[in-house]
């Protein structure tokens, strides 16, 4: 084995190393103590230009100044060569090496023939490397700049795009929805009951919290002005109707819009930018099977339970302030509201919570699949899909209260 | 000549509860090639995280130009980031810049040199590691794998560091490119007498550039010292990394 790998190994071993061009140059670029500053001489009996010190990164501000002054003594001198001395150079990096190129080339726009001599050689080594990349880099294309006409017409394109994907989308999710009600084994009951914990069990602090306090604000509101008519009781009656048919179901889909609607954009999104969703799609799984139906059918679940909780605690929060500001007791608040608040309003309430939750789910994963190859993206869709929603949502409660006055229930 | 520019003293690290480095002991001097070789998890880009003190070891130290990194200052930190260039495994660019952008980053971060200066630095970067062009506007999405190693590379050198921490530069090219680089890594280090430590799997990159190599394997230091020393250690390990049979075979092969 040993002798095997030996007669293999040795035409390697002997192979020539990368060309060995240059001699070895002990600058030790990390002693900064021993830096000197960069001068450019104008010698002008020799017809020499010369570099001295360092022309560094470090001493990018002094190499700056060379190049006005070096221009007027150009401009003057009125010669036809000049030379170029390196031998006091002691540093040189690619920041050096750009301003001699940029000397160069100032030479030669005034008809000047410059020559390059005592530079060492490793100096000159670098200096060829770099300079003609340096040349070549010129020939870079600009970067392509639009006009605001065609930004205009760009955006409008993509949100036309994206009205439009956000239809097939929504399309696409129903069509999946009554494939998995009839193969309902299907469904990913892990994913479905985590995300009901993230989005249900975990929001009932918050969701409860300010149910409570809006419950609190609003009996105080409309306490001071019915007392002014002696009308307490009926703080009852417009506490049951405010709460249970529109602040509670829209508080609560707006939390919601906050809080998970953005953690479905941003999980997905990053999947996406990880490759992870099209893994998924090449092992033969749907995205919107795997990733989207569960969280919808996990907010289909937990906003309306959520609705039912955030009415309980918003009108916990009327009983106290009526308690403590219109003196009426919790025994005859419930009283009261049995008789007064029909079934009705709750009812239409709830029913709003479903329409709600789809609409989260759907507008806070599509904004994630739509997101690009870049961190950029996974912040703008992520932000996207809580403006939109919110904006759905309100949209549609007000279309909803349109739609039931009509019909005059 | 020899420096120590980073030093490992008796370092062990432990990640997620299980011992990923033992009793690691060794110095990296100024101005060589050094290689850090190894299987697959056997910690090669953990130590270089440790070098860059993004981790920091369980016990003992690791020292980079004399700081030691657990308890270096946020004002020194800055300054051996001016003196290090950095390619992560994945490259790592900033997906929301474009290649050129990602390049001369380091550079506006560290410099006020204009506009224009920055985009030709940068672009001459780029045509160095081998990249067209064209390449410059496009996003790091938008690139090849190969491509992406490459423009990491670039941002890498862009600040002329003395110091040079590659994790697998050369891994995805195709055989002429590792080549090309590799020539190009061996003409910075003689002309700029740079510092380059390297994690390469790359046997070719082994014998023709690096001057010494530490193999890491059964979370130890197994072997240090030139390539030819060690690959005639008899560890099975070291043994059956360098005399892989069937890449022997293929040789023979050709
Ligand atoms: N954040 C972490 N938490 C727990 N364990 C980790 C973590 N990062 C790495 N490891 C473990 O440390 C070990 C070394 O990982 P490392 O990435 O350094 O390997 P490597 O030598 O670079 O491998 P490769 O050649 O595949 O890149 C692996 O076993 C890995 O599972
Ligand atoms: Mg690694």
């Amino acid at each position: 084995m040993r002798t095997f790998f030996n007669s293999q190994s040795e035409p390697w071993l002997s192979a020539k190393k990368p060309k060995t061009r240059a001699c070895k140059v002990y600058m030790n670029r990390d002693a900064h103590l021993n830096t000197t500053a960069p001068q450019l001489n104008f010698v002008s009996h020799t017809h020499t230009l010369q570099c001295v010190g360092d022309w560094t990164l470090s001493h990018e501000h002094t190499l700056a100044t060379f190049f006005p002054r070096i221009t007027r003594t150009l401009s003057t001198c009125s010669l036809k060569t000049i030379y170029l001395d390196g031998s006091q150079l002691t540093h040189l990096d690619s920041i050096g090496i750009w301003w001699l190129e940029k000397l160069l080339s100032l030479c030669k726009t005034q008809h000047i023939h410059c020559q390059l001599k005592h530079f060492s050689p490793s100096h000159t080594e670098l200096i060829e490397l770099l300079i003609e990349k340096l040349r070549e880099s010129h020939a870079a294309p600009p970067s392509p700049s639009t006009s605001w006409v065609t930004q205009l017409g760009q955006t409008t394109l993509s949100l036309i795009e994206e009205s439009l994907g956000l239809i097939s989308f929504v399309g696409k999710v129903t069509f999946v929805f009554f494939y998995l009600l009839r193969h309902p084994h299907q469904i990913q009951w892990r994913n479905f009951f985590n995300s009901v914990q993230k989005t249900g069990f975990d929001a009932l602090p918050i969701t409860g919290l300010l149910s409570f306090l809006i419950g609190i604000v609003l009996a105080y509101q409309m306490g001071i002005q019915l007392r002014n008519y002696g009308a307490n009781i009926f703080v009852v009656d417009l506490m049951g109707l405010s709460v249970l048919r529109e602040f509670a179901p829209m508080m609560t889909a707006i939390i919601l819009a906050g809080r998970s609607g953005s953690a479905f954009a941003a999980q997905i999104g990053t999947m996406k930018l990880n490759q992870e969703v099209d893994a998924l799609r090449t092992l033969g799984i749907r995205p919107i099977e795997r990733l989207v139906m569960p969280k919808l059918f996990a907010l289909s679940l937990t906003l309306p339970l959520l609705t039912v909780w955030a009415d309980m605690l918003g009108i916990l929060g009327g009983m106290v302030m009526a308690k403590s500001t219109l003196n009426i007791n919790f025994v005859y608040f419930l009283h009261r509201f049995s008789q007064v608040v029909p079934f009705k309003w709750y009812f239409i309430g709830l029913i709003k919570a479903p329409v709600f939750a789809a609409i989260i789910a759907n507008i806070g994963c599509y904004q994630g699949l739509c997101v690009e190859s870049n961190a950029d993206s996974v912040g703008a869709h992520t932000t996207k899909s809580v403006v939109q929603a919110i904006f759905m949502i309100i949209t549609f409660d007000a279309f909803f209260s349109i739609l039931l006055s009509w019909l005059k229930i | 000549m020899s420096l120590p520019i980073i030093e490992f003293t008796h370092m062990s690290t432990r990640l997620g509860g299980t011992l990923v480095h033992e009793d690691i002991h060794f110095k990296i001097n100024q101005g060589e090639i050094f290689a850090i070789v190894g299987g697959s998890g056997s910690g090669k880009s953990t130590l270089l995280r440790e070098v860059l003190g993004l981790l920091q070891p369980s016990t003992g130290h690791v020292t980079v130009y004399g700081h030691d990194m657990a308890h270096i200052t946020e004002a020194s930190y800055r300054d051996l980031s001016k003196k290090w260039g950095v390619l992560f495994q994945t490259g790592a660019l900033f997906s929301s810049l474009t290649v050129l952008e990602n390049t001369f980053y380091p550079l506006r971060e560290y410099s006020h040199l204009p506009p224009k200066a920055l985009k030709e630095l940068a672009l001459s970067k780029l045509l160095m590691v081998g990249l067209p062009l064209s390449a410059a506007i496009k996003f790091p999405a938008e690139l090849s794998g190969g491509m992406l190693k490459r423009a990491a590379l670039a941002r890498a050198l862009i600040l002329d560091p003395a110091l040079l921490l590659l994790d697998e530069p050369t891994s995805g090219l195709d055989p002429e490119s590792v080549s090309s680089l590799d020539e190009l890594i061996y003409n910075l280090k003689e002309l700029l007498n740079l510092t380059v430590v390297m994690v390469t799997h790359d046997l070719r990159t082994l014998w023709h550039i690096v001057d010494r190599l530490a193999f890491l394997g059964e979370k130890k230091l197994l072997a240090l010292g030139t390539p030819k020393e060690v690959a005639t250690n008899p560890h099975p390990m070291i043994h059956n990394y360098f005399h892989d049979p069937e890449s022997i075979k293929s040789h023979h092969g050709n």
